[in-house]
């Protein structure tokens, strides 16, 4: 394990799966983000947030069979690890508790 | 699910597929395809496409980024097709940067030459970059117009607010360029200024940065003054202090628009805000900006000769929209002025060609010559590759039976291109960055030049990789193609014959040609420009401007209300300098040949007959001013002391004048009738014809008053004729003028010869320029015929033994090696003396009194180059000669 904390667009990435289920192929995953972020992601992005998570076993992936068609690509579909799911409580539970007391900052 | 691919997005799957290792491109692929499909239905296929392509530039960058640090893959099968390409690249370069190290002559030759062919070019396309492409710093420019008054009516500034009350179709503003006397820290310095209509920096677009725009308030009668200053101005008088709003700054009005009692304002002026750093709404900069003022009770507000309109179009509207317009109105508002005509027949002119048009064949001209340079350069290099190349054919038949392919050979050609070039592109790049700062300050004035335009920016940089694109396809490629077409036979044996080397003969000489042509191209346009600019400095202007200082005094109107007061200050002067040791004669003008413009005045010989009414330059002096200039007298008196306020008015007329008035009279005696001040004199002597706007422009028809009879009342020019040095006596006449009074603007202090030498900047410049080239051309040119013959000597050795051993002479033998590099010239400055035939018409803007055609400049520069050519041949020639046939016979 290289570092211990997920970071923001790992976490985001995570969050998109768990969405769709806690299995996907990265395209799912980018129109997901852009879907509820409403900003453009750029796939290579996500590309490489996937690949590192694989290597640091948050998440892990197979080779899907070719579509039974001409021209049919097989696509590799990562799955969210147990692992992972632990350190997204862990990180929101950071974030929690610097929100906390601060409500009536924002309340305005 | 099937999946449209417009043409966008099959580029960006070809450029993932190739650029992303093998393993990954499938899935990015596949991947890509489906957002690419999910956003093609949302925004439609181009934007859709235009996403995939960005996407597919960016994508196998940024994996590979990310991978790096991590061990290279070793699998060879697990490699992109770029990867692999890359590596063989990689060896090339090796390979080639190896061979470099081993014949650093060569590579020396190369790089220098190519190098500061890009150095020169990058220059001087920075310079009409930052000169005539770039667009002008206010938003919309396309949308800006000048409006230019036609006729020989000006328009008024009354006349135009009803213009621009009623024009539709462009919101238009008014300005009229003022020179200004600015109080200094130390002493008056003298300023370029506008004044523009109070809605100037809203139709321009460009607020000012610090403080206020004008407000209609400020154009009003009565207010107190106002100013905006530069930017610079800013900075160096006021050390960019954000408190100088408020502050108050002398300003002198000189004499900007002649003969107009109200133009001179000379008050202190409120600055209210400061210009941003890069208006230059004429193509220069410009220091103080006022308000025009609409005061009905002044004449500058009625008279108002020198205004300039411009206008920014309504949206929607067109040039052409507006110029109807304008003679609608014109047809629309009564008669009341006769300025309504002008108006009428105005011409309406984009805001950046006027700006930059008159500057812009001499630039384009430049580019072309110095893109000439390059080519010869890269014709030289072309040909030193070439022999190389050819010295190397063992080498290449070697790899090429190893298994080589033809396109891998090629290939490793380029590569040492490619890399000679950067080198070069790198080096000129260097050179140009040490060469610009030093080059903008001799740039001609009126190029309007600011450091901060010319640059080497990213435009430049693009230019040069341009330019070094063409530099790979001409030097790389041709001999590419000479040596490998000539490949299967190279391995059969040594230097055997010399039909092997017949093609790389042919393009060696084609080279050779064509340098030559463009080299007698350069040196006929800068023979042309050079003569020119000799006929230039060779004019009689009519005056002698060695040994003469001049200074110009811009007296305040404050201090020196009274005419009287000023004239007095002149004379004092005058008096003063005239006791200086040395000096010989001393005068004033009011508006100094060469330096200023020249005003008019109306006269007629019949007042009663309106038909009559003529108009001609005219020039306020005092006496001494004829003596110091060195300005003949061809008939009568000059003036004298005694024509004073009271006396008989008097006044001289040149010879240009007499000669129109009255060709076959004695003109001495005759009388003139001044319409303006509406008083007759007499014109007691004739001067000579001196060319008072520029040295170029013929003399025009003048006369001279009297300053002591004038009601002039701005700005003067002292002039002092003495044989001390030009910067002891100039500081002499500017000590004389502040003991008479401290507080007086010298707005412009400087030896005549100076002026002149000033005033024919552009043609000096451009001749200098085109003779570089040319020189730069002659060298590439003579070492490209030398090279070439050389290499031909070379490649017969076995033959020209052959002849030797048979009996042919020596002189034969060099002889017949003159006569093939004789062919080769006579064809170049054929070919190149046809091509400037039918190029020079470009240059004639930019010549004076001699024909673009001059049979004497071509017959000059050929004459030149084909002298160059034969000698730099003769050296080959002579080696031929001293070939030692027994040597050359064994070799086999």
């Amino acid at each position: 394990m290289a570092r211990e904390s997920l970071g923001e667009l790992e976490q985001r990435v995570l969050l998109a799966m768990l969405h769709l289920g806690g299995e996907a192929y990265s395209a799912p995953i980018v129109l997901e983000l852009e879907q509820r972020s409403g900003r453009q992601v750029a796939p290579a992005s996500v590309y490489i947030a996937l690949r590192r998570m694989e290597k640091r076993g948050f998440v892990s992936s197979v080779l899907e069979e070719p579509e039974r068609k001409i021209g049919g690509r097989g696509k590799r579909v990562f799955t969210v690890m147990p692992g992972a799911i632990e350190k997204l409580r862990v990180a929101r539970r950071e974030l929690e508790r610097l929100w906390d007391g601060l409500d009536p900052v924002f309340a305005a | 699910m099937s999946i449209r691919f417009g043409i966008l997005a099959r580029a960006a799957r070809a450029i993932v597929g190739s650029t992303v290792w093998d393993s990954e491109a499938e899935d990015a692929v596949a991947n890509l395809d489906e957002i690419y499909e999910a956003r093609r239905r949302a925004h439609g296929s181009i934007a859709a496409g235009l996403w995939y392509l960005g996407q597919a530039l960016t994508f196998g960058p940024r994996l590979w980024l990310d991978r790096r640090g991590r061990p290279a893959v070793k699998d060879t099968r697990d490699r992109s097709r770029v990867a692999t390409w890359l590596d063989g690249a990689r060896a090339d370069a090796r390979f080639a940067v190896r061979g470099f190290r081993k014949t650093p002559g060569f590579t020396g030759a190369v790089v220098a030459t190519l190098g500061l062919a890009v150095a020169a070019n990058a220059l001087i396309f920075a310079v009409v970059r930052g000169v005539v492409l770039r667009p002008p710093p206010f938003p919309e420019p396309e949308r800006l117009a000048w409006v230019w008054p036609g006729g020989e009516l000006a328009l008024t500034h009354r006349t135009f607010s009803d213009v621009s009350r009623l024009t539709r179709a462009a919101e238009l503003t008014a300005f009229a360029s003022r020179a200004y006397a600015i109080q200094g820290i130390d002493r008056p310095d003298e300023v370029t200024g506008l004044a523009v209509s109070t809605n100037h920096f809203r139709v321009l677009g460009r607020p000012p940065v610090v403080g206020r725009a004008f407000r209609a308030e400020d154009g009003q009668p009565g207010r107190e003054a106002v100013a905006l200053i530069s930017f610079d101005a800013w900075q160096t008088r006021f050390g960019g202090d954000p408190s100088v709003i408020g502050r108050r700054i002398e300003l002198f009005t000189s004499a900007a628009i002649p003969m107009l009692p109200g133009a001179f304002t000379g008050t202190p002026h409120s600055v209210v805000g400061v210009l941003p750093p890069d208006y230059r709404p004429l193509g220069y900069a410009v220091d103080v900006v006022t308000p025009l003022v609409e005061d009905p009770a002044d004449d500058a507000f009625t008279q108002l000769g020198e205004l300039l309109f411009l206008g920014r179009l309504a949206p929607g509207a067109s040039f052409e929209q507006l110029r109807a317009e304008l003679v609608s109105v014109a047809d629309r508002i009564p008669q009341l002025e006769p300025s309504m005509e002008a108006i009428g027949s105005a011409r309406v002119v984009a805001f950046q060609d006027a700006v930059t048009g008159p500057v812009r064949p001499a630039l384009f001209v430049t580019l072309a010559a110095v893109g000439l340079v390059l080519l010869i350069a890269c014709a030289n290099v072309a040909s030193l590759m070439l022999a190389r190349a050819q010295g190397r054919r063992n080498e290449l038949g070697l790899r090429a039976a190893l298994g080589a392919s033809r396109g891998r050979l090629a290939r490793q050609l380029l590569t040492e291109c490619s890399i000679l070039a950067a080198g070069a592109g790198a080096l000129g790049l260097l050179i140009a960055g040490l060469l610009l700062p030093r080059l903008v300050p001799v740039l001609p004035p009126a190029l309007g030049a600011s450091s901060e335009a010319i640059a080497l920016d990213s435009g430049v940089l693009l230019f040069v990789i341009g330019a070094l694109l063409l530099t790979l396809v001409t030097t790389g490629l041709i001999p590419a193609h000479g040596v490998t077409g000539g490949l299967p036979g190279s391995l059969g044996g040594r230097r055997r014959g010399t039909g092997g080397t017949r093609r790389t003969n042919r393009a060696l000489q084609t080279i050779v040609v064509s340098e030559l042509a463009l080299a007698v191209m350069l040196a006929t346009g800068a023979g042309l420009l050079l003569k020119s600019f000799v006929r230039l400095t060779d004019v009689d202007a009519g005056f002698s401007p060695r040994d003469v200082v001049t200074a110009r005094i811009a007296p305040s109107d404050l201090r020196y209300a009274d005419a009287e007061l000023r004239r007095a200050l002149v004379r004092d002067v005058l008096d003063r300098v005239r006791a200086l040791p040395r000096v010989e004669a001393a005068g004033a003008i009011h508006f100094l040949p060469i330096a200023d413009g020249g005003p008019g005045i109306n006269f007629t010989t019949n007042p009663a007959d309106p038909e009559n009414r003529q108009s001609t330059g005219y020039r306020v002096v005092t006496p001494g001013y004829f003596d110091a200039m060195g300005i003949p007298l061809l008939a009568g008196r000059p003036l004298r002391d005694t024509d004073h306020q009271g006396a008989e008015l008097v006044g001289l007329v040149n010879r240009a004048l007499a000669e129109r008035l009255w060709p076959d009279e004695d003109p001495v005696g005759k009388r003139l009738y001044r319409t303006s001040g509406q008083a007759w004199f007499t014109v007691v002597g004739v001067m000579g014809d001196v060319r008072q706007s520029a040295v170029g422009l013929p003399p025009s028809p003048e006369a001279y008053l009297p300053l002591a009879q004038s009601e002039w009342a701005s700005a003067m020019t002292v002039v002092v004729r003495s044989p001390e040095p030009a910067v002891d006596m100039g500081r002499a006449v500017e000590d004389i003028i502040w003991s008479v009074d401290p507080q007086i603007p010298i707005t412009r202090s400087a030896a005549m010869d100076d002026l002149v030498h000033a005033s024919i900047a552009s043609p000096r410049f451009y001749g200098f320029l085109f003779s570089a080239f040319a020189v730069v051309a002659l060298v590439l040119g003579a070492i490209g015929v030398y090279g070439v013959l050389a290499f031909v000597v070379r490649q017969r050795v076995d033959e020209i033994g052959v002849r030797i051993a048979l009996g042919a002479t020596r002189r034969r033998i060099v002889s017949r090696e003159l006569a093939r590099a004789g062919r080769l010239v006579a064809l170049g400055l054929g070919i190149g003396l046809a091509a400037t035939l039918l190029a020079s018409r470009t240059l004639s803007s930019l010549l004076y009194e001699v024909s673009a055609l001059d049979p004497i400049v071509f017959a000059g520069a050929g004459g030149v180059l084909a002298v160059v050519a034969l000698v730099s041949a003769l050296a080959p020639a002579r080696r031929a000669a001293g070939v030692d046939p027994l040597v050359s016979i064994r070799g086999h």
